[in-house]
């Protein structure tokens, strides 16, 4: 079985090739880049991703030395996602599917997240019966873990993604995009991190008044480093705590951290420090599976084929569709059953 | 940590290991008490870790106090030690609201009482801000609220929602094939305390902080 996965629910795009066996033979990307002072705008994102993707294909066939008509499957991502991004990732799996009469399996991104991060903490030797996952990147910040047989969110931001807030802080004080890296960079020459409001509500986050009151510091003069050092402190704290308490609940047995600000040491740092004073192991997905990437669609596409959910070509133009706000908790996974 | 503490974590019983504290059955005068420790976290940079620990021992034990005093069910405090980040209480024997519902041995009477509970919290200007089914036990006469060290003060309607919003999330992930109606229940009992007007004005704001998630 070998699965071509395309992911393109936001500014990334990725295409991935996987077998059968979970090995990863290609996962290639390219990334929408906004102009500088801007945000994503989503039909711009959308115009580079079609313009990028039959590039991107050939690229991931030629990397895993794969012919086309050795494909078995093709996944895309369902949703969540921007609309004009899904559609363009849709459009093409609909026609890779028809034009070599494979199924297309459609997947959930944020189940794709944890699935591929599973894979990997398995091939690190790692045996997660019962894990929770904190999935933080630019668009999403959730907890999630399995309940009666579905993914679900057992916290999250009530504001903004923590990737969101790192960018914005970033772009606000002059530093390039994305902000993430450049905030760790000079976190590490802080003297001291700037207090900062710490708000957690359960298991939920908040991050806007935090975003305020650090802009305001670093605007009243409290250097810049001491300032990302107190975000990062304050802000993975708080995610630490959520997905500590949420494990505590459920009575965890390990801990997983992946998306795109997974990327981050602190953090890494201080989910594995939690995990093991709880006795549990912890597992940070490596940042080429962890960001957004076509790898973790194939992947997933290829349990959604196994276990009967994929689309039959002759059925592809009526049923394979994209859902904006499709909820991980409305995501059939019959192999976590 | 006082020499006393570590006995009492050594020779009593651990009932839980939260994302917070350590909570230990022991004697206290010849009295069953839980002993809840808050114990330094190594993940979080030290000071704010006392910070966080100190305000949410201190928080603890003054919001026991005036819910007990305007007798809603918690736990009786007994000892607070903010240096110590120890809060010591009456132990109320009785499974959790989570446990019982799974079993089958609480039922949406249960959640609707604790949506009354939670209603006159927001009355009298405090949020719980960590109400989930785990941090109520279901005891013989009702349910008893606990877990109050992230609570604080608030008339805003904005505030409560936020309660309302981490129980309801609660159910959708804790309880799913359950949630609608344990949902309605809590509803029912919260506008009967609460009344129409105020309930309504919450339920606007919860649908706000719903409608701000981002899911991109």
């Amino acid at each position: 079985m070998i699965c071509i996965g395309i992911e393109s629910t936001a500014e990334k795009l990725g295409v991935g090739i996987v077998t059968g066996d979970g090995e990863v033979l290609a996962n290639e990307k390219a990334q929408y880049v906004p102009p500088p002072g801007s945000g994503i705008h989503p039909s711009e994102a959308a115009e580079h991703h079609a313009r990028e993707i039959p590039d991107l294909v050939d690229r991931a066939l030629e990397k895993a030395g794969v012919e086309p008509d050795e494909l078995d499957l093709v996944a895309y991502s369902k949703g969540p996602g921007l609309g004009p991004c899904l559609r363009v990732g849709a459009t093409a799996a609909r026609t890779i599917s028809l034009a070599l009469r494979i199924p297309l399996a459609p997947v959930n991104h944020c189940v794709a997240h944890v699935e591929i991060g599973l894979l990997s903490a398995e091939r690190e030797g790692l045996d997660f019966g019962y894990p929770t996952t904190l999935y933080v990147s630019g668009g999403n910040t959730q907890v999630i873990a399995l309940k009666e047989g579905r993914y679900r969110v057992f916290g999250e931001t009530l504001d903004l993604p923590i990737g969101n807030m790192l960018d914005t802080f970033a772009r606000k004080v002059g530093l390039p995009h994305p902000g993430g890296p450049e905030i760790e960079k000079l976190a590490r020459e802080a003297d001291e991190p700037t207090e900062l409001p710490y708000t957690v509500h359960g298991t939920d986050v908040s991050f806007s008044g935090l975003l305020t009151a650090a802009l305001r510091a670093y605007e009243e003069g409290e250097p810049l480093e001491n300032v990302c050092a107190g975000i990062q402190e304050t802000a993975f704290a708080m995610l630490t705590e959520i997905t500590e308490r949420a494990a505590a609940q459920l009575n965890s047995d390990g801990v997983l951290l992946t998306g795109g600000v997974a990327a981050n040491r602190r953090l890494s740092e201080m989910i594995h420090t939690m995990a093991e004073e709880r006795g549990v192991e912890a597992h940070t997905v490596p940042p080429d599976l962890a960001g957004d990437n076509g790898a973790m669609i194939a992947w997933t596409g290829i349990l959604v084929h196994e276990h009967g959910l994929s689309i039959r070509p002759e059925d592809v133009p009526k049923e394979a569709t994209v859902e904006q706000k499709y909820r991980i908790d409305e995501a059939p996974v019959p192999w976590r059953g | 940590m006082h020499p006393g503490l570590k006995e009492v974590i050594a020779r009593g019983r651990v009932l839980a290991r939260g994302a917070e504290s350590i909570v230990v059955l022991h004697e206290w005068f010849g009295l069953d008490a839980v002993y809840k420790i808050r114990l330094p976290r190594e993940y979080r940079h030290p000071d704010l870790d006392s910070r966080l620990r100190r305000n949410r021992t201190r928080r603890e034990a003054r919001t026991l106090v005036r819910l007990a005093d305007a007798g809603l069910p918690v736990p009786t405090l007994y000892e607070a030690d903010v240096e110590e980040c120890l809060v010591v209480t009456e132990y109320v024997p009785g499974p959790s609201l989570r446990d019982a519902l799974e079993e089958g041995e609480a039922g949406p009477e249960h959640v609707e009482e604790l949506g009354r509970i939670a209603a006159s919290l927001h009355g009298m200007g405090i949020v719980h801000n960590d109400l989930t089914t785990s941090n109520v036990i279901v005891a013989d006469d009702g349910p008893v609220l606990i877990d109050l060290g992230m609570s604080f003060d608030s008339g805003d309607p904005k505030d409560h929602a936020i309660d309302l919003r981490v129980f309801e999330r609660c159910l959708e992930s804790s309880h799913p094939s359950l949630s609608d109606e344990l949902w309605r229940a809590f509803l029912r009992g919260y506008e009967e305390e609460a009344g129409e007007k105020r309930t309504e004005t919450v339920l606007r704001e919860l649908e706000r902080i719903k409608s701000q998630v981002r899911y991109v």
